[in-house]
Formats: structure tokens, sequence, C-alpha cells
């Protein structure tokens, strides 16, 4: 090696896939459950089965929850869209296609922010998800066994450009993706359970055009992971690169154990889907009145509602990022905060008050109770003048050493009078009232 | 013979306690065991003892019946699920299936209070139009066991032709009624894609597969299709259509325009079957209908544009058996199967699907218009069912691509999602029955019910039966 | 006689249907798939430049379902056909790679 090591930028793009939280299943009425079904294969149907004569018939919702997704990540959504199949064989996917959307998804062109930049996503679409494998050994015999409580849960892919420059980046992405699915209440994206997972595309340039190579990481389960598979591989193909050698367009996976991502399978040939319409679906036509009225009912995002509660409550951002976890909590504590400037309790200390636990906040609280708790928490008795007089002269007589020293200029003691003095009265007090009748008696 | 009589005829005597459904039912498994032997028209029979019982029932219970086909014996194509027997669609790559669920179809055929004797034979997967392709015992025609009963739903004709059942539910992709019923001199209606439930029937090619009725009598068929068509959340694409009462309309007298499509008279049909529709029209004209000459052009690539469409979604439809959750091997599938699982691959594949799958969609578009076009110079249009007469057994089987232009004419209508009646138009010398199809706009049933049925009033054809049951 | 289809293709067509093919049936198939696309060829005459396609014959649009959960089979009823199950779950040969 002649040359001196070259600056390498990474080209980095994202595929990320999601569960839906719908009741059913995408393309049959079987539950939509398979991380709390009680035994393998009880949620299926003729359908999700591919038994022969299955039809699917999509799910309304589904359809909805994405084209929402799509608005709140800034896509422009296709009014005329269609399901398509997707071939290949796997024991997980019974009907030996995938019915997903090919070239007209519901949503494209979209775009996130990120504090490294614009992310943009590419496309959105629908999708069945497959079964689950589990590979064991039975009577010495390696065998794989299949689950379809999962095949068929709706499953949304985003597609990002390859706008990601660092791993960290992507992260950040991955992060706020997961949490405006979340804020949207439309998945629960369990990263551990498989219910939202991640691929990167990672290839390094000396400028920012694609280069004529990608690899794929497939099947990261945690960002953490994406960040560091995303450093490795950079480490991993710069060297091959100095060498002048191409890297190998493959998928790799990541071994979290040894912090190395491996070959998992080289493309030797693209892969050939055979994607055509699906015949026994109807192709899907929306009006702009719809969309616009799906746009209304979108909650604002999760950084405008940060900065709406800032400007109009003035609640630190810090409380904020950690308040807003779904649209549900989101109206509610609006609501509470609300309420509380109207009794002159400052919104920000309520929110600080939650987040620590020292008020029961829960998404049946009403805004009344949470208010109440918070002035129990702060609120100080009415003290009989005459009854605080009395103890504070009970406490002096019983503590003349004290009142010597105070008398002397060791006015510290003031802090032990007090506690002696809180320790008699049952009440909460005004400490500062205490405080100065106590000065008061001393000063005598 | 019980079973040479309509279903409403069968009905008055089944009210009138003059016959019981357990007689029907009694003669129904009689002449399956004398003809079966010879005809192969089925694949599995239901236990005698339960269906006896089973008509025992309806027989108590036919006062309160509301369908006239209440304790009537039918026949499934075995391309449907059901839980009474196997369901094997011809191929032993399903061979012992038991289905945990039933077809639409099916539930309501129970439901009406007809009784199902069993699953007739058929060209595994739909995939033929001789029932040779089968692997159970190779279909015969009733009327020379020489020869092919047509296909795929060759059992179900076979089966009726023969008098074994009253009626049978065949199911058409691109000819698999009409092609049967033409070849052993029944009726068949292939319906409007979407006017009866496909839930439950195991896919040839998914947007041109249609379920339909095989009868005797056009009359028959009306009465069967008032049982099973509808809406069905299940099936995405049964269509809202509402529909009329085939039955009430049947007799009216009505006066139409008969287009006749000339690319469908073409050198490419057999001057025999030519004649004897030509008289068929004959009839129409002295009737008082009208017919007038009509153009098609597109016809001419019928058979690229149906085999690129049903070969590319076969290929996808094939691709869940692969013996994991039920059934065996893949590797089990017959040639014809593979070779059209592999056409169609071929025509979706990276680099062809522009010119083979995506043209033919284009080609489809096209096609429509024509049809669309034909329709503003007539009603209806008549055509010949198949360009032969039904073939000896073995001379399709070895030459896939002769077996292929056998559906030059009805490949084309589901194409087109149109509906077409196939009707007996008469024999050939050598008493070989030939049909004739009357076809119709979307949704247009009635319409061809009521020329067909007028037909089989001025004709005995429909009647005739063949010297292996006399 | 010129082949259409050649053998590699035949091959490659046959492992995306995942159908096994002995060398015989390559060559039958072979000219018997050559003899067909020659047929279908005449398709390539024809020029349809805008023309949309047709994939189905459905007037209706926006067919769906509402989102309510309905009868499932029972775990029995999901595996009664399959040869080889084990503990509710279907069993299939070890798979060495995981796929996408």
């Amino acid at each position: 090696m002649t040359d001196s090591p070259k600056n390498y930028q990474l080209i980095c793009g994202l595929e990320v896939h999601a569960e839906l939280k719908t009741k059913s299943k995408m393309f049959c009425g079987c539950k939509n459950d398979p991380f709390h079904a009680p035994k393998p294969n009880l949620y299926t149907c003729p359908t999700c089965l591919g038994m022969p004569g299955g039809l699917p018939v999509p799910n309304k919702k589904a359809i909805e929850w994405t084209i929402k997704l799509g608005l709140a990540l800034n896509c422009k959504i296709n009014l005329f869209s269609k399901f398509d199949r997707k071939h290949y064989f796997y024991p997980d996917l019974p009907k030996g296609y995938q019915i997903s959307q090919y070239d007209i998804p519901f949503c494209y062109d979209g775009y996130m922010d990120t504090s490294e930049g614009r992310v943009g996503i590419t496309r959105i679409h629908l999708e069945e998800d497959t079964g689950k494998l589990l590979h064991k050994t039975i009577k010495n015999e390696k065998v794989s066994l299949v689950d379809f409580n999962r095949g068929g849960v709706p499953l949304v892919e985003v597609v990002t450009e390859p706008d990601i420059k660092t791993a960290a980046q992507a992260a950040e992405y991955g992060r706020k993706l997961r949490k405006i699915i979340r804020y949207l209440d439309i998945g629960n994206c369990d990263m551990q359970k498989g219910g939202m997972r991640l691929e990167a595309n990672i290839s390094l340039n000396e400028t920012s055009d694609l280069p004529e190579y990608k690899v794929e990481v497939k099947n990261i389960n945690s960002f953490k992971y994406m960040e560091q598979a995303i450093n490795y591989e950079m480490k991993r193909q710069a060297v091959l690169l100095n060498d002048d050698k191409i890297p190998t367009q493959e998928t790799r996976g990541w071994d979290a154990n040894k912090q190395v991502t491996f070959s998992q399978r080289t493309k030797e040939s693209a892969e050939d889907y055979r994607y055509f319409p699906d015949p026994d679906i109807p192709p899907l036509q929306f009006t702009k009145e719809q969309i616009e009225s799906w746009k209304k009912d979108l909650p604002s995002l999760p950084e405008q509602v940060i900065s709406d509660w800032k400007e109009e409550f003035n609640i630190e951002e810090r409380y904020s990022q950690l308040l807003i976890d779904n649209v549900q909590a989101k109206a509610l504590l609006g609501s509470i905060f609300a309420a509380a400037q109207k009794e002159n309790v400052k919104p920000n200390d309520i929110a600080k008050e939650i987040i620590n636990k020292n008020i029961k906040f829960n998404k049946d609280s009403k805004s009344q109770e949470v208010i109440a708790d918070y002035q129990q928490l702060h609120q100080t008795d009415d003290l009989d003048s005459s009854v605080l007089t009395k103890t504070i002269g009970q406490i002096l007589t019983a503590n003349q050493d004290a009142v010597t020293k105070y008398q002397a200029g060791k006015t510290q003691v003031i802090g032990f009078l007090l506690g002696q003095v809180a320790q008699k009265l049952p009440q909460k007090l005004d400490m500062s009232l205490v405080r100065s009748e106590l000065l008061k008696a001393l000063e005598n | 013979m019980l079973l040479d009589k309509s279903i409403s005829q069968l009905a008055k005597l089944l009210r009138s306690k003059k016959v019981s459904s357990v007689d029907l039912v009694t003669e129904a498994y009689d002449r399956i065991a004398d003809l079966n032997p010879q005809l192969n028209s089925f694949i599995s029979l239901r236990d005698k003892e339960e269906v006896i019982k089973e008509a025992k029932k309806a027989d108590e219970g036919i006062d309160q019946a509301t369908s006239l086909l209440h304790g009537i014996p039918y026949s499934l194509k075995d391309a449907y699920v059901n839980k009474e027997t196997q369901t094997t669609c011809g191929s032993q790559v399903l061979d012992g299936f038991n289905s945990p669920y039933e077809a639409t179809v099916q539930k309501k055929l129970k439901d009406s209070g007809a009784i199902l004797i069993g699953k007739n034979n058929l060209d595994a997967w739909g995939h033929g139009g001789s029932t040779e392709n089968t692997d159970y015992k190779v279909g015969k025609n009733p009327w020379d066991i020489t020869r092919i009963p047509g296909g795929s739903s060759g059992g179900s004709a076979a089966a009726i032709s023969s008098r074994m059942i009253s009626f049978s539910i065949g199911e058409d992709t691109g000819g698999s009624i009409r092609n049967p019923s033409s070849m052993c001199n029944t009726s068949g209606l292939k319906v409007s894609y979407g006017r009866v439930s496909r839930y439950g029937t195991i896919s040839y090619a998914s947007s041109l597969d249609s379920v339909g009725p095989m009868a005797k009598s056009v009359e028959d068929l009306a009465l069967v299709l008032k049982n099973i068509i509808g809406k069905d959340k299940l099936d995405a694409t049964s269509s809202n259509n509402n529909d009329t009462d085939y039955l009430t309309d049947l007799n009216k007298k009505v006066s139409k325009t008969i287009g006749l499509p000339k690319e469908f008279f073409d050198e490419g049909l057999d001057p025999k079957v030519k004649e004897i529709i030509l008289k068929a029209v004959k009839k129409y004209e002295d009737a008082g209908h009208k017919v007038v000459e009509v153009s098609i052009p597109l016809i001419k690539y019928g058979v690229s544009i149906y085999y690129l469409t049903g070969l590319s979604e076969t290929s996808s439809n094939m691709a869940r058996y692969d013996g994991v959750r039920y059934g065996h091997s893949r590797q089990l599938l017959s040639d014809e199967t593979k070779r059209r699982i592999m056409l169609g691959s071929y025509a979706l594949s990276a680099g062809y699907a522009d010119e083979l799958y995506k043209k033919a969609q284009q080609a489809r578009t096209k096609l429509i218009e024509e049809f669309t076009k034909a329709f503003k110079e007539c009603d209806v249009l008549l055509a010949p069912v198949t360009p032969s007469i039904p073939a000896k057994i073995g001379e399709l089987i070895n030459d896939p691509l002769k077996s292929f232009l056998e559906d030059l004419y009805t490949g084309p209508i589901n194409v087109a999602g149109l509906t077409s009646l196939s009707i007996p138009a008469g024999f050939t010398q050598d008493k070989l029955p030939v049909g004739m199809q009357l076809i119709g706009k979307r949704f247009h049933e009635a319409e061809l019910l009521q020329l067909g049925h007028a037909y089989q009033q001025l004709t005995n054809w429909h009647l005739e039966k063949p010297s292996i049951i006399q | 006689m010129k082949q259409t289809v050649s053998k590699q293709l035949v091959k490659h067509i046959a492992q995306l249907a995942n159908i096994e093919l002995d060398d015989n049936r390559v060559d039958l198939y072979q000219s018997q798939l050559s003899m067909i696309m020659d047929h279908f060829d005449d398709l390539k005459s024809l020029s349809f430049d805008d023309v949309p396609e047709t994939s189905r014959i459905v007037e209706e649009e926006n067919v769906w379902r509402e989102d309510d959960v309905d009868e499932s089979f029972t775990q029995e009823e999901a595996l009664s056909n399959s040869k080889k199950t084990h503990d509710g779950y279907f069993m299939v040969p070890y798979l060495l790679t995981q796929k996408d």
C-alpha cells in the first residue's frame, strides 16, 4: 500500500420495518397479538396460513395509519395505490409470496430533520409480516419450527434516501422514528421482540456520490447495535478501499457478542421477486379531501408539542422530552397545564413532579386531581400564630444552651432550633414564617 | 330415471312426497357405482349411509323448505374446499387434504338444503381442457369413452351428462365450464368475474377464475345460480352488483340483436362445428332475433393474452404448495402444471415481464375496449365454444401448444371478465355433441339465460342422453 | 430447430419456481417452452405505448375490512394437515441461512 489512507464519507440509508398494533391482521380477521399468544399457530385462518382457497381483504385501519405516518413524516401521498405480490420461497412465507407494495407505495418523498441535517424519506409502504422461525435440535436432529401467529401482521416499511452521514445520525433517526410511531399510537416498536427491525445500507466514497457497491446489514435489533455496526462497517470498508478493493455487494449480519458484522449472503444475481399487482385485492383510490381529513386528525408531533409547551406553558424541553409518549398523554398533559396556569400553579413545576413521580399520573388521570395532588405536596397549613409563639417559647426554654450559643454569635444553631419546632408541629409549615418568628423570639 | 328430470320438476315431486330425497340420492349412488368405473367422473364420494341420513332429514324438512334445491343431490368440482371429503384439485400434491374450512359456494348450497354427493375429476389445478391431466384416473366422455370429456371441469360435465347427479359446480378460468359442457352435451354458465364468491376456490388464475353452475338445462342453471350469487366479505373481488331473480324473467319473450364475431369463425374452426353453430344462428333468426356481424380483431392474439395472464398468475398461486402446512412435495406436481408454472415465472421474471406479462395486460385493456365496442352493435355475442370436436384421449396431452389453442374462443372471455353460457347446439354425424356459447356484457347473466332458455324451448339437443345410460 | 429458450434459462426459471429438473426434463421443457414462447411472440408485433394495464376486472375500489377480530382456526385445525409438527409448531428441515 503506497497511498496514504484516504478520507471516506459514509453514505447510508435505512430501511425500518415496524409492526402496526391493529386489533386484527393485515388481510384477515385473525388476532394481531403475536407476542402474547399463549400457544403457537393459534391466530391463523385459511388466509394467513396460505390454505388453498384463502383470500385477502385489506385492513382499513392499517392503511389509514400508514398514510398518517407518511403525513407525519412530511410525505406525499399517492391517491391511487395498490398491493402487489412479491415472490420468494421460504417456510415462514406461507403463500410463497408476500403481499406488499411495489411501484406505488402509499407514501413517498418525505423527510425527517435530525441534529445532523435532513434525512429524505424515499417511501413508506404497507405489507404483511412473515411467520416466526425457531431453530432447535429435536432427537439429535436439527430442525426449524414455524409459528404463524405473526404471519400476516401489518408491517410498514420506511425507506430513507442515502442521506445519513454518521452512525450517530442513523441512531438519532431511528429513535425519532420510533418516537413518532409510538406517539401516533400505531405501533409498539418493541425492538427486542422484533416489533421494529432495522436494516442499514452502508457504503463509503470519497465524495458524497453513491458508489457502485452497497453492503446491507440486516436484522439489527437495537439503535446501539446499529450505530456499532455502521462504525464497524466504515472501518472494514475503508481498509478494503485503501487496498483498492471494492467491498463485495452483500448482506451482512451484526454479531453483538463479537462486535463484528459477518457475511450472510452474497448477491451474485439480483433477487427476482417477480412483482405483479395482486389480483385478489381491488386497487385503492383516495380523494384529496380524505387525505386532508386524516391530516387534520393528525396530532402535532413531539417536536411541535415541545415547542408549543415551551411557548404556552414555559415547560423546559428536558421535561417535555420525557413526558411525550403518545397522543393520549399529550392531550391530557395539555389540559392539566392549562388548568394549572388558571390556578396560578406553574405548569413546569407540575411537569417536574410528574417526572419525579411525586404526583400520580396515568392515562386516566383527571387534571383537577393532578393539580390538587400538586397543591397538597406543596401546601402550607395556616398556622395559628399563638400556637407557633407558644411552641417556640417551649423549645427555647428546653434548649437554653442553644440560645446561649446563638447569643454568643453562633447563628448556625438556627437550623437545629427550626428542626425542633417543626417536629413539634404536625402541620406542613411555611418555614420562612417559622424562621422569622423564631428570630423575633431570640432577639427579644 | 329421476335424475333426468329438471330441478323444478324434482322439487315439485319432493314437495308432493311422490319422490323422496332418499330416492334421488340412492339413484345417484347407484348410477355412480354403475358408470363411474368407466367414466372416472368422481375422485371422492361421501359415505353413502351418511348421505342417506342427510337425505332423510331433508325429506322431513321438505314442508319448510324455502329453496327449490332442497333435497337435490349435487357434486362439486374438486377445486372447492369442503369439510365432507378430501379436496385434491386432481393433484397427488393435495391427496388426503381435509380442509378445516369450506368454500362460500359450498356453504350456500348446504344452506339451501341441497345434498353433496362427491367431488368431480378435473385436470389438476384446472390446468388443461381434457381431464387427462389428472393424477387420478383419466376422465372419459360418456358419448364416446375413447374421447375426452373436455375440461378442466370434465368430471362434472360427464356426471351430469350421464345423469349421475342433478347439477354440479364447475370452475371456469379460460373455458373450464364451457368446454366440457359443449363436449358432453350439458349446459354451463361462466358467470361474470365477481358474480359468485371465489372464497374457498382453489385458485388457478385469480383475475380470471369464476365459479359457476353446470346442469342439464338453462332453467336448472338459473335456479342454481340464484342460490350461489352475492357479495362475500371474504372475497374482495366479489361484486356488490345487485342481482335479479333469474327465474322470474326466464320465460319472458325477448327480441335481441345477436352479434357474430367474425374472428370466431375463421379458418381455425372445424367445418363440422361451424355448420352446427350456423344452424343454431338460423334458429335464432327464425325466432325473430336480429343477427349482425361484428369484429374483435385482437381475438387473433387471444390465446397469448389469456395464457400470459393466466400462467403468470398460476405461477404465483401455486407457490403456496410447499408441503409444509399441508399436502405433499411440490416436486410431485405433474409435467403440465410444472410447465405452466415455469411459463408464468418466465413471463413475470426480470427482463421478460415488460414484453410478456405487462404487454398482455395492456392488450387486455384493448381487448376489453373491443368487446365494449362490439356490444354497442349487439346485445349478445354468439360463437363456438371450441374449434374442434372432442379429441381422442392422448391426442392433446402430448401437444401442449395444441391444447392451449383449444381455448381460443373461451379464454378471451375470462380476460374481459364477461359472462358466457354454453349450451348444446347439435351433434356431428358420429353423434358427438357440439355446443355454442352466448357471450354477454358484465353482469348480464339474466339476458343470456333468457336467450339460452328460449333456444332450449325450440330445440331438444339438451335432452339427448348418451347411449351409455340407455 | 432453433430454441428460443436456452437450457440455462430453463434452469434459472426452474430455480425461481422451486422446481427440480433432471437433465431429461430440462431438454423436454426447453423444447416445449420454446415452442409456446414462439407462439406468445405474436404479441411483440403489437405496440401499445401508453395503454394502461388491466390486471383485474373489478369495478369497485377501496374494498377493505374494518379492524375487527374474527374467529381463527384452533391450533389443532391449523396443524391438522401437516405431516411434520412439534409442540404446536410446523416443523421443517433446519434452515442454515437466515433470509431477509
